[in-house]
């Protein structure tokens, strides 16, 4: 009898083990997934051991944090690189035909050293395929990629990052450094996190984490190598305002220090950031180049004036400028002007009312923004 | 942070090693178990006729821990090794992973001999809880025997995780994945065993190896597939990381 004891012992301890142990995880837990906690429980309880091996397999709990005290660490200034030379990024008739017009079509882009590059376009454009053929995840049925950057100094940060849920934030950033710069310390990791605002959550695990901050962990992940060449798939798209704002300010910063591709729907996001732009629709690149000439070469700028003299002399002059297209008389009090450019009319218009003494109340600019300007192309091309 | 620590805290935090672990165990620990009362429990189960097992012997609590975990663990094995192996299944982690590694074979061979080294240290913890129970319960085994078993179902294991590596190469998803494999491992192998001629010749004979040690079948009837299984393994490791280097996200 002892001797079948003594079999069962490990038998019982395993099963009985095991079930605790799921229990006790359970109940540690905040959420699981697949079924209620009470349904898990039951299923620990009632199956011994394979509801307990289910749990353990597929529940996915969170709640255990690795703890670990962070270094001191010191954001570190980015190397300035030169903003001159051959453009870092040069494509050739690139083409990728997924069928019913789908696809991308005779792309040539050239991504100048040192620029924010913001890539904007409706859905269905070509963007993604356009970052996917850029980074190598995906190929062109014809056409040419050259990439005047290593392989290692190329980052990229999709529009919906996923990582193992089971590692933490520092965890998912050492990873990604000993994939790209393995020779670099662990003081890269650090940086990357402090940089994308993650330092106070580096040892939080990632399944915990909300979609705005898994996508500042893609960020700090495609920061950690110190990129030449960083392409954002539209990385503002999960973020609150002030998450976006700081994003934003962050991708602005790196102007002259990296080059910089980043796609996004948000075009006042681009405006904000993007010093060079190309616009696809149906996957044809419809213009590239400076944000500003975009918003110059296919606007009529205008403003409003709001005065507190009557606006007839201002009239009067305003007519007689030869930058003025257009002035409109609103009202008593206000005055539309139409010019032949953004700077003629930022220039002059404080001429004419300084010459005319004129009192000015309020001078607003009006639809001189990258949403008109992509309207006003796309509609051209509609109807063309 | 390296690829092999990233394959240890998969195995300990997503506890896909305790799970594969306590599977083997379980098994293990129930195969002599039912080996030294499956007198009683046929007794037990059958009021209406009379059935008479035979008195068990030391090797019945081996070939019961094999049939029984020959399938179960099997199943869990791939579903397990399979979680790794699809890291193009969720486009952001292929990114994440694709774009940052040399290319697949530095993402595939960590995850393949991770998950080869977790199933075989699983089995070889399932064996030595057989053992210890058979020897408590029913008497003691032929050591080199024994140890012949491990290391043929060892070769198997190494070869069935390459398979599914080569499935997901092939399937992108998990469950797909998954689908492959089983159907690669439990049904195109067994029904090709079958097979006059090329039937001792298949890896699967493997699985069987470590009851069919203890029952007499010299270790030299093993070769042939010891071979096949080495040969198939490096094969399908070629292809699963050939074609996911052609493989478009």
């Amino acid at each position: 009898m002892a001797r079948i004891e003594v079999a069962l012992l490990p038998l019982v301890l395993l099963t009985f083990g095991l079930a605790v142990y799921s229990l006790v995880r359970l109940l540690r837990s905040e959420r699981v997934a697949y079924l209620p906690k009470w349904a898990w429980v039951l299923l620990i309880v009632l199956v011994i051991p394979w509801g307990a091996i289910a749990y353990l397999l597929l529940s996915r709990p969170t709640t255990t944090q690795v703890t670990r005290a962070p270094p001191e660490s010191t954001p570190r200034k980015l190397a300035p690189v030169v903003v001159e030379g051959p453009p870092v990024v040069t494509t050739s008739g690139l083409t990728r035909d997924y069928g019913g017009g789908a696809g991308l079509f005779d792309v040539d882009l050239r991504v100048p050293r040192g620029v924010v590059y913001g890539l904007v376009g409706p859905n269905g454009a070509g963007k993604s395929t356009l970052l996917s053929i850029l980074t190598g995840v995906r190929r062109a049925d014809r056409g040419t990629v050259d990439i005047a950057a290593p392989r290692s100094r190329i980052a990229v940060c999709p529009d919906v990052p996923e990582f193992e849920p089971w590692l933490t934030a520092y965890e998912v950033v050492d990873l990604a450094r000993f994939y790209v710069t393995p020779a670099q310390n662990t003081d890269a990791v650090w940086r990357a996190l402090v940089a994308a605002g993650l330092a106070d959550d580096a040892n939080r695990r990632v399944g915990e984490f909300s979609r705005g901050m898994t996508q500042r962990l893609g960020l700090a992940a495609a920061l950690v190598g110190d990129p030449e060449l960083l392409v954002l798939d539209e990385p503002t798209s999960a973020l609150d305002p002030a998450g976006r704002a700081e994003i934003l300010d962050l991708v602005a910063a790196m102007r002259g220090q990296r080059t910089v591709i980043f796609s996004s729907h948000i075009l006042a996001d681009v405006q904000r950031v993007a010093d060079h732009v190309g616009i696809l629709r149906r996957g044809r690149l419809l213009y590239q180049g400076g944000t500003r000439a975009l918003v110059d070469e296919h606007l009529t700028p205008s403003w409003v004036l709001r005065l507190g003299s009557p606006a007839a002399d201002v009239l009067a002059k305003l007519r007689g400028e030869p930058w003025v297209r257009q002035v409109t008389s609103l009202d008593e009090e206000r005055v539309r002007i139409d010019a032949d450019s953004i700077e003629h009319g930022e220039r002059g218009i404080p001429e004419v009312l300084a010459s005319c003494r004129a009192r000015l109340v309020a001078c607003e600019p009006r639809t001189a923004d990258l949403e008109s300007a992509f309207l006003a192309l796309t509609g051209q091309e509609d109807g063309s | 942070m390296n690829a092999w620590r990233l394959e240890w805290l998969r195995a300990t935090r997503s506890y896909r090693g305790l799970v594969l672990g306590a599977v083997y165990v379980f098994f293990g620990l129930v195969g002599p178990l039912t080996a030294k009362f499956m007198p009683q429990l046929v007794k037990y189960a059958t009021a209406q006729m009379t059935i008479i097992a035979p008195a068990p012997k030391p090797e019945h609590g081996i070939v019961n821990f094999v049939s029984q975990a020959g399938q179960t663990g099997l199943i869990v094995t791939v579903i397990v090794v399979a979680g790794a192996l699809c890291f193009d299944a969720r486009r952001g982690l292929a990114i994440f992973y694709r774009t940052r590694a040399s290319g697949p074979f530095a993402l595939i061979w960590p995850r393949f001999a991770a998950g080869a080294a977790l199933a075989v240290a699983a089995y070889t913890l399932g064996t030595a809880a057989a053992w210890f129970e058979t020897a408590v319960l029913l008497g003691g085994l032929p050591v080199v025997h024994m140890l012949e078993g491990l290391l043929l179902e060892a070769v198997f294991l190494v070869f069935a995780v390459a398979v599914v590596a080569a499935a997901s190469a092939v399937g992108r998803s998990t469950l797909s994945t998954v689908g492959i494999a089983f159907g690669v491992l439990f049904l195109v192998l067994p029904i090709a065993g079958l097979i006059s001629g090329i039937g001792p010749w298949m890896p699967a004979k493997l699985s069987n190896a470590p009851a069919a040690l203890l029952s007499g079948t010299a270790f030299d009837a093993y070769l042939r597939p010891l071979a096949v299984s080495a040969v198939a393994t490096a094969g399908l490791l070629a292809f699963a990381v050939r074609r996911s280097r052609r493989r478009d996200l």
